[in-house]
């Protein structure tokens, strides 16, 4: 009886229905005889059973990551006023000029049902206002945007929700005067190189649900960025920031893409972020 | 929700992934494919990518992949098979399937041609990845290079374009032997002790002994594979290092374990063996002969260069290799296996026995 193939067995294992019974007994024969073909359709069947796994596995985070938005919305909560009573070390007594840390707290945007907190503080002392989003969503490199309705601002933070702009370009008395915000939170994740930044391809995009694929096609003067819009579980994107050397820049889909200038594409390392 | 309805759940997803991959995949072929034809199929590969990784760098063998990144490591290595001309047309796969009626397969058949088509592609790219991370790797791929012009494999495999090709005259449009397999034959016939040159005769024989893939196999894969046997070997079977004093009264015990694990095993085969014709008692004597020696060599360490062949030899002085290979060496292997498992046995038991 001639031996069967791996392809054979592999379809045994896998797709043993496809087979006739004839087929199947015949394969289930040499299997039980033969150490050798067993330990490879046992290679099959431990490949097959590990395949599946991830998949259920993307499958159960694709479900979990639809329940947390791509936009969070946050309520204003009161700024807590310390005690008005001051510590005195005796023996060291501190002038109080230097005591004062020049920091003052102007705003706390808070979603309790998202696990994410807003703070805006105000450096005097740099005159500088200091903007951090601390959210269980937020990974260390994420860009976020912050939209304050009815103002028509929209501040991108740096990597990890961090941000520092200039007194001179948002004042405190602005901020104060803020009574929501709203964070959208990337989507889709990826990284250009400088080899993939000037040829067509697909790069790998992370999301909270997997990977996802998002092709790069090269145009004259522009580099098209086409997310992967396609799949069932794909979220819905709107605009893609692309950050080279700490720069960022926002660019909006349109007929399911996005077309950013060669210049600031090319022979660079850069990290794109989509929302939506 | 019950294991039965989770159990058919799977099949049903099972059975949804693999819905369409046909006729996405001929669209991709020949270039009428949309963007969610390609991301799909982008997916289909990703999965197959990662869990073969994933499986590598769970077990013992791919210790250097362990802490990469997996998911941007499977990526990088499907990545060629998406690769475009200025027409858009997918080249690679194009030129994988051009043999290939699609029309003729079923969806079943095309996702066990993607999964053999993507995990060389990942054997493929792995061999890259080790030959740039593991400068011992170069060793071991020197070592081959020297092996493939001793005498025994002089004529019998050359190296050329990566590749060790044991019968050049043969142009296939075959594969090449996927690692596993090539690994699951090699390892299940080699021995702590066996030396490249050994190595590679088992190579030869087993590139020779089939008709499924190519005559020919990557030199690198072998290296990394030989690698990994290594870690497995040294894992399993410690060294152990004792004064020299030891040593001599354990080479004796060996002496004494090794010949009545030889008269055991003698005694247990050799009147079926003559029954059935296999072998008459001289043979069997020359073979049991052998085993002695070889088996001894393997725990001492000593003779390691010489393969199971070159000691034969020494009883049967006309022996050529192919008369070896065709009359000789499966019972010999055998014989080795029993004797060599038998005094392990004992080994074990006297160990205990003195233990309790």
């Amino acid at each position: 009886m001639k031996k069967p193939t791996e392809k054979q067995i592999e379809a045994f294992v896998r797709h043993p229905e496809q087979l006739t019974e004839s087929e199947a007994s015949r394969i289930k024969k040499h299997l039980k005889s033969d150490e050798e073909l067993r330990l490879i359709a046992e290679w099959f069947s431990h490949f097959y059973e590990k395949m599946d796994e991830y998949i259920s596995n993307t499958k159960k985070a694709a479900l979990e990551k639809r329940r947390i938005p791509s936009e969070i919305d946050l309520k204003p909560i009161p700024n807590v006023k310390k005690n008005g009573r001051r510590v005195f070390v005796l023996a060291a007594q501190t002038e109080t000029t230097e005591l004062s840390s020049g920091i003052e707290q102007i705003r706390t945007f808070a979603s309790k049902k998202y696990g994410t907190l807003v703070r805006i503080l105000n450096l005097q002392s740099r005159n500088k206002i200091k903007i951090d989003v601390i959210s269980d969503h937020l990974g260390e490199d994420d860009i976020v945007i912050l939209t304050i309705p009815g103002q028509d601002l929209n501040l991108v933070t740096g990597p990890g929700g961090r941000l520092e702009v200039s007194s001179d370009e948002l004042s405190a008395k602005d901020v104060q005067t803020w009574e929501t915000c709203k964070l959208n939170l990337p989507v889709l994740k990826s990284k250009v190189n400088r080899k993939s930044s000037k040829r067509d391809g697909y790069l790998m995009a992370q999301s909270g649900a997997g990977v996802k694929s998002v092709e790069l096609k090269q145009g004259s003067d522009h580099v098209y960025i086409y997310p992967d819009q396609t799949s069932p579980d794909s979220e819905p994107v709107c605009m893609v920031l692309a950050e080279a050397d700490k720069i960022p820049s926002l660019w909006l889909l349109k007929d399911g893409r996005v077309s950013v200038p060669k210049e600031k594409f090319q022979n660079r390392k850069i990290s794109l972020f989509f929302y939506n | 929700m019950s294991i039965l309805f989770i159990a058919f759940q799977s099949e049903i997803n099972k059975e949804l992934r693999l819905m369409g991959i046909k006729r996405t995949l001929q669209r991709c072929v020949n270039n009428s494919y949309n963007r969610s034809d390609v991301n799909n199929l982008i997916s289909h590969c990703f999965n197959v990518a990662i869990t073969s990784l994933r499986i590598k760098s769970g077990s013992f063998k791919s210790f250097m992949i362990r802490d990469e990144n997996l998911e941007d490591l499977a990526w990088d290595f499907i990545a060629d098979l998406f690769q475009k001309n200025e027409g858009g047309e997918l080249v690679v796969l194009a030129e994988y399937f051009k043999y290939c009626d699609l029309e003729l397969l079923s969806d079943e058949d095309i996702q066990i041609e993607l999964r053999r088509l993507v995990c060389s592609k990942v054997e493929d790219n792995i061999f890259r990845f080790y030959g740039e991370r593991d400068p011992s790797l170069k060793k071991i791929i020197r070592n081959i290079k020297l092996a493939v012009k001793v005498q025994e494999c002089e004529n019998r495999v050359c190296y050329q374009d990566g590749f060790l090709i044991v019968d050049k005259s043969v142009q296939t449009d075959l594969e090449i032997m996927p690692a596993e397999f090539m690994q699951v034959r090699l390892c299940s016939s080699l021995s702590e002790n066996s030396m490249i040159p050994d190595i590679l005769i088992k190579v030869i024989d087993i590139l020779n002994d089939q008709d499924e893939y190519e005559k020919r196999f990557s030199l690198v894969g072998l290296a990394r594979m030989i690698s990994e046997t290594y870690v497995l070997i040294q894992s399993s079977y410690p060294i152990k290092t004792g004064p020299n004093v030891y040593s001599e009264m354990l080479r004796k015990e060996l002496d004494d374990f090794l010949e009545k694990s030889v008269n055991k095993v003698k005694d247990n085969i050799a009147k079926q063996y003559i029954e059935k014709g296999k072998a008459d008692r001289r043979e069997l004597d020359i073979y049991f002969k052998t085993a002695k020696e070889i088996v001894k060599s393997n725990f001492e360490g000593t003779s390691v260069c010489r393969s199971q062949f070159d000691q034969l030899k020494e009883h049967y002085h006309q022996l050529e290799y192919e008369q070896f290979r065709e009359n000789h060496r499966s019972i010999l292997e055998y014989v080795v296996k029993l004797v060599r498992n038998d005094m392990l046995n004992s080994f074990k038991k006297d160990w205990v026995h003195i233990q309790q």
